[in-house]
């Protein structure tokens, strides 16, 4: 799944916003930035941090130069525990034409060393948005791994079925495709009513709850 | 202990049937998988209630031989094909991760 094929997706379904976030590591954004800027889908710079509570956290930054800088001081600490590309597939960064840049030594599932409130505060430093992803399923979410959702300074919480019941102080509810295969790409939407497409018109959007969860049927 | 001995002894639901002959010479109890990552020793058995297939990954990593599911969480069929496919024992029952490790920890005594 290349950055560039990710934006060709993105535009099939006529997403005006992307973002990659990959699990724990950035070396795909500048790519991304790349494709999404040629395909004409404004890009968001973001990371799927996990945990240490093994709970995953929607990092967004914006703009590329804060993302990369944010996933390196994620990359520092992640364990020193090697990827094995038979097991758990190649790691690799490209570039824009798709030619590999390096691969990632360190296996990327595991959890970070980093806690919800030291993640919390060094997106805020960066000026980024905190999301917890996909609350209310069962495994590596904020429900899941402490019981309930608490009441931090989260920007938005992410679900990933429309009709998921969640307990939340604040329900600021986005739905997003987090998709892992092409196939997934727009399957999961949020519609923000903002005439700007921009980090800074996502970031109002969310502020003042203009924004509607949305989900396409299934498609081969 | 055998890793079969955890369905012929404890009578814990066999899940799937991993390495049935395999040795167990120690046991890991964690909900927490960077934590298993980190610290349980090979040829082990995970006492858990993370029914997922990222369970799996784990305990082959580590070198665990098998997995056993407490208070009946239900086993996904990812996990179970991933736990085919690499060889782990999957066991499940309704006992709590204290009791279940109370249980194998008389065992390997």
């Amino acid at each position: 799944m290349s950055p560039t094929a990710i934006a060709a997706r993105g535009l099939e379904e006529e997403l005006d916003m992307m973002a990659l976030s990959d699990h724990n590591a950035v070396g795909n954004l500048p790519a991304f930035f790349c494709a999404c800027e040629a395909a004409g889908i404004v890009p968001l710079g973001g990371i799927e941090v996990t945990s240490e509570e093994e709970a995953h956290v929607l990092c967004l930054f914006p703009d590329l130069e804060k993302a990369m800088e944010f996933g390196a001081w994620v990359h520092d600490r992640l364990p020193d525990i090697p990827n094995d590309p038979d097991r758990f597939g190649d790691q690799v960064a490209v570039n824009e034409n798709e030619e590999v840049l390096y691969e990632e030594e360190k296996l990327l599932i595991s959890a970070t060393t980093l806690n919800l409130d030291e993640i919390l505060k060094r997106v805020r430093a960066a000026d980024g948005l905190f999301i917890p992803a996909h609350v209310n399923k069962p495994v590596f979410s904020l429900t899941s791994q402490l019981g309930f959702i608490p009441d931090i300074d989260y920007d938005a919480l992410e679900i990933s079925d429309l009709n998921a019941r969640v307990l939340a102080k604040r329900k600021i509810l986005i739905s997003n495709s987090d998709a892992h295969y092409l196939s997934d790409v727009g399957k999961r939407f949020t519609e923000y009513d903002t005439r700007e497409v921009s980090f800074e018109a996502l970031r109002a959007c969310l502020r003042n709850g203009r924004l509607k969860p949305g989900s396409r049927p299934y498609r081969f | 202990m055998k890793v079969s001995d955890l369905k012929t002894k404890l009578n814990y639901e066999e899940v799937c049937a991993g390495d049935s002959d395999a040795d167990i010479r120690s046991g890991y109890t964690s909900d927490l998988l960077s934590d298993v990552m980190g610290n349980a020793l090979d040829d082990s058995v995970l006492i858990t209630i993370q029914a997922h297939k990222n369970t799996i990954a784990v305990a082959t990593l580590v070198g665990m031989a098998a997995v056993v599911i407490c208070n009946n969480r239900e086993v996904p069929q990812d996990m179970i094909d991933a736990a085919n496919d690499e060889e782990v024992a999957v066991f499940r029952t309704g006992k709590n991760q204290f009791a279940v490790s109370c249980e194998i920890g008389a065992l390997l005594n």
